[in-house]
């Protein structure tokens, strides 16, 4: 023996209203979707010498629960529809019909039930179309009752809703909400929307943007950047046949790290489905937001995102190549405009370089770089040089950004997002250009050498420097260079690096893995050392050749080792700290007894 | 100390791709923070994430280094967030399987390490089964398909857990594990769902249409090891964490007489082969080096190629002896296998290991 699911009505309407639609207010789209989906079906009936009109009679006593009428003169409702329609949870008129050329906007048969979350009875009044029906009353309530009868009155084409507030949601009758969420959800739907309280109306119907002539007029930026609350750079329409997607693609003013947070303004079939769809457009393109209605894609039950399968997929694509499309002609039409856009989204852009050789090639020369000489574009650093250097991390380029600098040679610090990962792709497909990694050993060969008068002391200096300096795996050197102001240069080594970390980590292990890292210790020993250059352009430096105090010597000595790792951001572990303060300490005491 | 914080940066390198090295240089810069800031949780965590990183582009060694931190103050694991907990006992996994890379490591000091894991897994809920079958690999790399064997199918009694490989590389070990054990027919069909498109993820299909190539030769199915070979290289083309496959790619080109399709994917990848500490993966790469440049001598003795600057023999025109290029990659690679050989206790790789990496099929 089969029997039927019992539904608890009650219940469903909590998880209506608690876990499928954002809140008790979409009960107002969802009566606006079956109010256009009404008319809709009357016109697909070749019915069109009507007016198409949805008037909504709002009434709010001084005393007493506020109450609705929400009105169409759409296809109406047959005593079978009702029946069928009204009384049978999940069961949409709409759904019969799908395969055939009416734009429904609605499918899941559980609209009206969103009602119920703002009221505890529903009355629908209703006549159909079809020749003869008669006027039908459907009252249904929250418990799951409802009644249908015949009124003898024979009542004009379409349907009425009549809904009364329940006493926790007069908030959700208050004039301005119902106006600003019917104007909300239902301004571009090409239907007259009449809304009625005590005096007043207020129609609702709006121009959308994707029907604007000129999207990029200061009018329509203007009213873009209301409706999207943020600045805007410039808008094109963007369109996705497929998807019968047509929008206008607005590129934010914002940085790109804000735009993020910023979702696009999507409509299906000329209603808001959502102002928070934020996966409609490629990661990359995230400095672009969009105003846009669509009409084949599908949406989910809530109707405030989509589902996201092929087409969606499809349709992301589309409109990803349909923004780089508008970049590279605006770099080609509008180079000023397309400058001043880098300006604020080099980072996107450099994203989507990595990724697409055509852009890169093509915009590759407007991507803005730091430098040794300042920031430059890619366009400008080529003007003086095919050879660039880059390090890939910030600290690194930090560690030696002053030297460089002050040997007026270039330096591109690409520790930013994606700049060395753009600079490798290029590297590939520019041969004009020598990218490469700056080799910081190759570069300090270019130091001066001390002349012959100063030699003996430079050369002691180095040897006392090494005595100190090379148990730490690190070899010092007395050479002149610029800056004058910098009395020491640290140079790190990757391979010491390493070895200097195996050691550490060593000291704290147990046998088992401080045997492995002495094993791995030993592949690498032939490794080379990191390097302390001496300055001998700076006083300080000349000073401590003379010094004839070792102690005092060996101190500054460890302060300037120590101080050029701070300098530079180099590892500085437990030993190199005491140094310094060892250091300092003993420079203290050196000062207080003489 | 840097223009950024920990977070920063470990959020920075959250945008790039695993097998970026980027991730890993800012995860070290991060690191170098945490040395500074005093506070050890930070400290591990950024351990942690050089680890991953490491280990994800095959920088072995330093994950090694890294971990060997983690191990020595295990405590400090409970002081992380929960996701970054299941983050580094996952990469625990994966850098136990890359720890047999390195011939510095003898096999009993692995075995250990594996004991160790265990332990730690075992303190979280994770059972045997990933440790099961982290021998099985171990035993695979190493030559031995008898212990190989006995780990798999002991790692097939046991219950799958949060450690378990997803379901793509489970199936594509299984396909190492038939090849190895000579059954060719069997590795074709358990890779039917991952080339059918049903299995996939970040490694799987793109390693699986490499190893694939041996089999399909040794069953004399040239047309379908070209389709193998056609779909599978533009997958793991400049992959710094698959110069594994790559290699076998290369040397299937020189085997079909593209000696110049060869050198391009050659000049493509070596640099990543230069940048990793992975040893077998170099080995791979060393071996496809030396059979191109063999086969590439046969007709000329000097060629263009594009060498990165920190190669040994680096010259700036670009112009190298054939059979310059061919010695130094032979004479490495040798170096490299007896490492191998001397410590896994057989001639695996100076042998079978270097016949299949030649796609030498056959007596």
């Amino acid at each position: 023996m089969s029997e039927n699911f019992q539904v608890n009505l009650g219940g469903l309407i909590d998880i209506l209203a608690n876990h499928l639609y954002s809140g008790p207010q979409v009960y107002l789209r969802e009566l606006l979707q079956n109010a256009t989906d009404a008319i809709r079906a009357r016109k697909a009936k070749g019915d069109v010498d009507f007016d198409p009109t949805i008037r909504i009679e709002l009434v709010t006593p001084e005393s007493g629960p506020p109450t609705m009428v929400f009105e169409d003169n759409g296809v109406g409702l047959t005593e079978d529809d009702v029946l069928r329609f009204l009384s049978t949870v999940g069961q949409s008129s709409k759904r019969q019909i799908l395969d055939r050329d009416v734009d429904f906007i609605g499918r899941f048969g559980i609209g009206l039930l969103s009602c119920f979350m703002v009221c505890e009875e529903i009355v629908v009044i209703s006549r159909s179309l079809t020749p003869g029906s008669p006027t039908i009353r459907w009252t249904g309530r929250g418990d799951g009752t409802y009644e249908v009868e015949q009124l003898p009155s024979e009542a004009a084409i379409g349907t009425q809703v009549f809904i009364r507030s329940s006493v926790d949601a007069y908030e959700f009758f208050d004039p301005k909400f119902v106006g600003d969420s019917l104007a909300r959800y239902g301004e571009f739907l090409g239907v007259a929307i009449e809304l009625h309280h005590g005096g007043d109306v207020r129609r609702i119907d709006s121009t959308p943007p994707w029907e604007d002539d000129d999207c990029s007029s200061d009018d329509a930026i203007e009213d873009a950047s209301k409706r999207l609350g943020g600045k805007i750079l410039d808008a094109f329409p963007i369109q996705v046949e497929s998807a019968g997607l047509n929008g206008v693609a607005y590129i934010t003013r914002d940085s790109s790290a804000m735009a993020t947070q910023r979702p696009h303004v999507v409509y299906l079939k000329r209603m808001l489905l959502s102002d928070q769809i934020n996966n409609l457009l490629p990661e990359w393109a995230f400095f672009v937001r969009l105003i846009a209605n669509v009409e084949n894609l599908h949406p989910t039950a809530s109707r405030e995102t989509f589902v996201e399968d092929y087409e969606f997929e499809a349709t992301r694509e589309a409109l990803g190549a349909a923004i780089r499309q508008y970049l590279l002609q605006l770099s080609h039409e509008s180079p000023e405009q397309f400058r001043i856009l880098l300006s604020v989204h080099h980072g996107a852009i450099k994203t989507l370089c990595v990724d697409d050789d055509e852009c890169l090639k093509l915009f590759a020369n407007w991507l803005p770089f730091e430098t040794t000489l300042g920031r430059m574009t890619l366009g400008e650093i080529r003007k003086r040089t095919p050879r660039l250097p880059y390090t890939s991390t910030v600290d690194q380029f930090r560690a030696i950004e002053a030297v460089v600098q002050a040997q007026g040679r270039l330096l591109i610090n690409a520790g930013y997002t994606h700049d060395t990962e753009v600079l490798n792709r290029l590297a590939e497909v520019d041969d004009e250009l020598d990218i490469h990694a700056f080799d910081s050993q190759r570069f300090v060969e270019s130091f001066e050498s001390i002349d012959a008068n100063d030699a003996e002391q430079a050369e002691q200096l180095t040897e006392h420097a090494n005595a100190l300096l090379m148990p730490r795996d690190c070899e010092a050197d007395v050479v002149r260079f610029a800056p004058k102001d910098l009395p020491a240069l640290f140079v790190h080594n990757e391979a010491a690096d390493f070895l200097k970390s195996i050691r550490q980590t060593r000291e704290q292990s147990d046998e088992l893995w401080a045997g492995m890292l002495e094993q791995i210790a030993d592949e690498n020993e032939a490794a080379a050392y990191a390097r302390l250059f001496l300055n001998w352009n700076h006083p300080l430096i000349r000073r401590i050749a003379v010094i004839e105090n070792p102690e005092l010597r060996d101190r500054l000595i460890d302060v300037l080792y120590a101080q050029s790792l701070l300098q530079g951001r180099h590892r500085m572990d437990a030993q190199e700290r005491e140094l310094l303060s060892r250091g300092i300490l003993s420079l203290v005491d050196f000062a207080t007894q003489t | 100390m840097s223009e950024y914080t920990i977070e920063e940066l470990l959020d920075q390198a959250e945008d790039y791709e695993l097998y970026d090295v980027q991730p890993f240089l800012l995860a070290q810069q991060a690191e170098k923070l945490a040395e500074a800031s005093g506070r050890p949780e930070d400290l591990f965590l950024t351990k942690a994430k050089v680890a991953q990183y490491a280990s994800h582009v095959d920088k072995i060694e330093e994950a090694m280094v890294a971990v060997a931190w983690c191990f020595a103050n295990r405590e400090l694991l409970d002081e992380i967030d929960p996701q970054d907990q299941y983050r580094f006992l996952w990469m625990l996994k994966n850098l136990l399987r890359k720890a047999v890379d390195l011939p510095a490591i003898r096999l009993e000091q692995i075995e250990r390490v594996m004991q160790q894991t265990a332990e730690w897994y075992d303190e979280y809920g994770i059972g045997d089964q990933v440790i099961h079958l982290l021998r099985a690999q171990r035993s695979l790399i190493i030559g031995d398909t008898e212990s190989m064997r006995q780990h798999w199918e002991t790692a097939r009694t046991l219950p799958r857990d949060s450690m378990s490989d997803c379901l793509a590389c489970e199936a594509d070990h299984r396909v190492h594990f038939c090849i190895a054990l000579d059954d060719d027919e069997q590795a074709l069909e358990i890779a039917k769902p991952i080339l059918e498109g049903e299995l996939s993820c970040s490694t799987v299909p793109h390693r699986t249409y490499s190893t694939l190539l041996y089999p399909l030769l040794r069953l004399g199915r040239l047309d379908q090891a070209r389709q193998m070979h056609q779909a599978g290289y533009p997958k793991v083309h400049r992959r710094v964490d698959l110069v594994d496959p790559v290699a076998l790619h290369i040397a299937f080109d020189v085997r079909e007489g593209n000696t110049q399709q060869a050198l391009e994917r050659f000049e493509a990848n070596v640099h990543n082969f230069m940048e990793i500490t992975a040893y077998t993966d170099r080995y791979s790469f060393l071996v496809a080096a030396e059979f191109l440049f063999e086969v590439l001598g046969q007709d000329q003795s000097n060629c263009s190629v594009t060498l990165p600057k920190n190669f040994p023999l680096h010259r700036e025109d670009g112009q190298y002896e054939t059979a310059t290029l061919r010695e130094y990659f032979r004479a490495e690679a040798q170096q490299l296998a007896e490492k191998f050989d001397r410590r896994n206790g057989n001639d695996h790789y100076s042998n079978q290991h270097r016949k299949e990496l030649r796609l030498e099929v056959g007596a």
